[in-house]
């Protein structure tokens, strides 16, 4: 079976190492379009800070400085978000898929909330209006994306019982009136009577009733079918063999469950013959009574 | 698992609360300056609060300490710097507006009335009315109390040298924008050329003379060469300013032997760190104004930046809070001052009625020696009163009297008298212990031995 999710997150941690690889031999390689890049995001501003004075550059540092933390540091986003990938495509379940991808996004992105507040809060550092609206707008998007996938994180996955099921169970309330009732003592039985009383003021509990009656029919069908075939396949055997009683036809169940059918009278000796006849009356009377035990139970139920 | 659930949901509501408020204490002014005032107290207060003091906000930051060699100065500039950060960091809204103050690109800027003062011109004033005091009318600034005069919050001088050029045209944008906001805050603005030190004593002597409601506090910021000349004004007369502002100075002057000197900020660049004489001389004027009672003054009175290519632009904003909170202590001192004036007022009316009335009746009595040597006691106690307090006044006496305050012979005796007699009872301990009070308290050792002197 192949896994979409799985192919998309692991070919996605997949270029991201390769991009990695790519972007160290473009520097390695001493491409200056790359290079332009890395000096210019160096330079650009974020509230007031250079990218790398946020990412722990002094400001005294040299561009040769910073413009090594800034690789250092997109080559270590690179690596971990790509590890972070490969290590989701091998999980099992979407659920667990996703809520290590909602948490992936969510955690660095308060950390970097954090270590940003914590840097303007503590340095001596001063914002103009234009550096406010930035930082405002950061942290108003930044917040409602991280509140986001913490609510699908934590959402819980709705039942698949269907609506009607989940409408005929019976209410707390239900249940005490008829735990009461039946304290009371106003009948033996726990379930049915009552609900055979109540029955036309509680749908619920009718309605219960009738799925379980529904369910009990069929077994009964069930029954009267196999009673059928067994009728039919007796008058074949009785014109075979002659007219038999009750206590017969269980030899003759006996026999299907045993797999060796008994020999004939004829072929057994005079001796085995003799105790067969005393023996039939016995077993006759025996299996007589079997029968009554058998039937009394059903009849009950 | 519930009780680690607890714990976590804990540490992330302190976490958020801690976030919370710190962001209100960077982004709110308002706030920031109340914070500031619950821990440190009113302007003129003395003692910090004694509850806020455990929780760990800056407000208690101590100062770097002093190191006597020089030359450690460099690294005791670098804590200083670090400290003065860390204790204005309730000026950083402030400085917020104030940079976008500078960097509007199209401001409605007021007009002001511009005056000239014999050779000084363009003292620009912020329009500012109010009735006079008491004081002011007996000092007569004023004709009548009814007469409004003209007044700002204090004077904001900024030293020039001194060219030919050095016209309103020729200044930049932040210098304009600088004097407007200024401006707008009630201060009076005035750039003065400046080649000299007696020069520049007798053009601000000028302005208190002229404008004494205006000029009442002086605040100088100077560069460079004129930086040295500021400060060796400022050590001759060291009551003329108030506070002082010098970037980068050429030089620097002996630190002016006065209880409480001006409040003083400097900032140094980096390439002149390695003249360590000259960064030990400044590190010392910060100390000398720090070596006060008052909370304020003890706290950001000296302060001192290094300015590099980063900080730059953030100096260059740096002043502005702690020239509002230099202003207002005084303001503070001033009120209590104008009080005692008022109390001191009343008090002498009242003597002076007890004494007329007395008077009135020994000659309805007759003559009575008891009544005249209490009229002559209670006048005697009242020139001691008057005297006591206004020369002489240093820590060393001060301290003596709050550790004799219940002597009435302490209270009586003035500050004269108390000089030579803790002088005398030091020498004759030990020479050293001179020595000590010498380092610990120069203005009354140099009292002392004047007094020596003179009564020799």
């Amino acid at each position: 079976m192949y896994s979409l999710s799985k192919a998309f997150f692991f070919s996605l941690g997949t270029i991201l190492f390769l991009v990695l690889s790519l972007f160290w031999i473009g520097l390695a390689l001493d491409f200056s379009a790359l290079e332009n890049f890395i000096v210019n995001l160096s330079y650009s501003k974020f509230v007031g800070y250079t990218i790398p004075q946020i990412i722990g550059a002094g400001c005294e540092d040299t561009v040769v400085e910073q413009v090594f933390r800034l690789k250092i540091i997109c080559t270590l986003i690179g690596i971990s978000y790509g590890s972070v990938m490969l290590w989701i495509s091998n999980l099992k379940t979407k659920k667990a898929k996703l809520l290590c991808l909602y948490y992936s996004i969510v955690i660095p992105l308060l950390l970097v909330l954090a270590l940003i507040w914590f840097k303007i809060i503590y340095d001596d550092h001063i914002l103009s209006y234009a550096d406010k609206i930035e930082l405002s707008q950061f942290s108003t998007v930044g917040f409602i994306i991280s509140i986001i996938l913490i609510l699908l994180s934590v959402r819980k996955e709705k039942s698949k019982l269907a609506k009607s099921v989940a409408a005929k169970l019976p209410t707390v309330d239900e249940l005490k009136t008829e735990i009461i009732d039946s304290s009371s003592g106003k009948s033996t039985n726990v379930v049915d009577p009552e609900i055979d009383k109540e029955g036309s003021n509680d749908d619920n509990a009718s309605s219960i009733i009738t799925d379980k009656k529904s369910e009990i029919k069929p077994v009964e069908e069930k029954k009267a079918a196999v009673s059928k075939e067994v009728e039919e396949i007796n008058p074949k055997v009785d014109a075979d063999s002659g007219p038999v009683d009750e206590g017969s036809e269980i030899k003759k169940e006996q026999k299907t469950d045993d797999d060796l059918a008994p020999p004939a009278l004829d072929e057994l000796p005079p001796e085995l013959a003799e105790l067969r006849e005393q023996s039939v009356p016995k077993e006759e009377t025996e299996l007589s009574d079997k029968d009554e035990e058998i039937e009394k139970p059903e009849e009950e139920k | 698992m519930r009780i680690a659930l607890g714990i976590t949901s804990f540490i992330a509501v302190v976490f958020i609360l801690f976030l919370f408020e710190g962001i209100c204490f960077r982004m709110v002014e308002k706030y920031s300056l109340m914070r500031l005032e619950s821990s440190w107290g009113a302007k003129n207060s003395v003692d910090l609060n004694k509850y806020l003091k455990l929780l760990p906000f800056n407000h208690f930051q101590s100062p770097p300490i002093d190191n006597s060699e020089v030359e450690f100065s460099i690294f005791r500039a670098i804590e200083e710097d670090k400290y003065a950060c860390k204790i204005m960091s309730f000026g950083r809204p402030l400085r917020d507006q104030f940079i976008d103050f500078i960097q509007d690109s199209e401001p409605n800027r007021k007009s002001f009335a511009i005056k000239d003062v014999k050779h000084i011109r363009g003292l620009t004033l912020p329009g500012l009315k109010r009735f006079p005091t008491d004081e002011e009318v007996a000092k007569g600034w004023a004709g009548r109390q009814r007469d409004s005069i003209e007044f700002a919050h204090a004077v904001f001088v900024d030293l020039k040298p001194f060219t030919v050029s050095n016209t309103v045209d020729s200044r930049s944008q932040y210098e304009q924008r600088h004097e407007d906001y200024l401006l707008e805050q009630g201060f009076a603005c005035l750039s003065l050329p400046t080649r000299s030190k007696d020069i520049l004593v007798n053009d601000l002597r000028i302005l208190k003379e002229n404008f004494p409601a205006v000029a009442e506090k002086i605040i100088c910021r100077a560069t460079g060469r004129e930086a040295e000349i500021l400060l060796d004004a400022c050590s001759d007369h060291p009551f003329l300013v108030n506070m002082l502002i010098v970037h980068s100075p050429s030089g620097f002057s002996s630190v002016p032997q006065v209880e409480s000197p001006p409040w003083f900020f400097c900032s140094v660049d980096r390439t002149q760190m390695e003249d360590y004489v000259l960064v030990d001389g400044l590190l010392k004027w910060m100390n000398a104004v720090r070596d006060t009672k008052f909370i304020y003054p003890s706290k950001i009175g000296g302060l001192m930046r290094v300015r590099n290519s980063y900080t730059s632009q953030n100096i260059d904003t740096f002043h502005i809070p702690i020239l509002m909170q230099c202003i207002d202590f005084y303001k503070k001192l001033e009120e209590d001052k104008a009080r005692s004036y008022a109390l001191k007022k009343s008090l002498v009316n009242q003597a002076k009625k007890n004494v007329e009335t007395k008077r009135a009746k020994i000659d309805s009595e007759g003559v009575d020696s008891l009544g005249i040597n209490s009229i002559q006691s209670e006048l005697s106690s009242l020139k001691i009163t008057s005297n006591s307090t206004q020369s002489f006044d240093c820590k060393m006496v001060r301290e003596y009297r709050d550790l004799h305050f219940d002597d009435p012979g302490v209270a009586q005796a003035n500050n004269r008298d108390l000089v030579l007699k803790i002088g005398l009872n030091f020498e004759q301990m030990n020479p050293a212990v001179m020595q000590e009070v010498k380092q610990k308290d120069p203005l009354f050792f140099q009292f002392y031995q004047s007094l020596k002197i003179i009564e020799k």
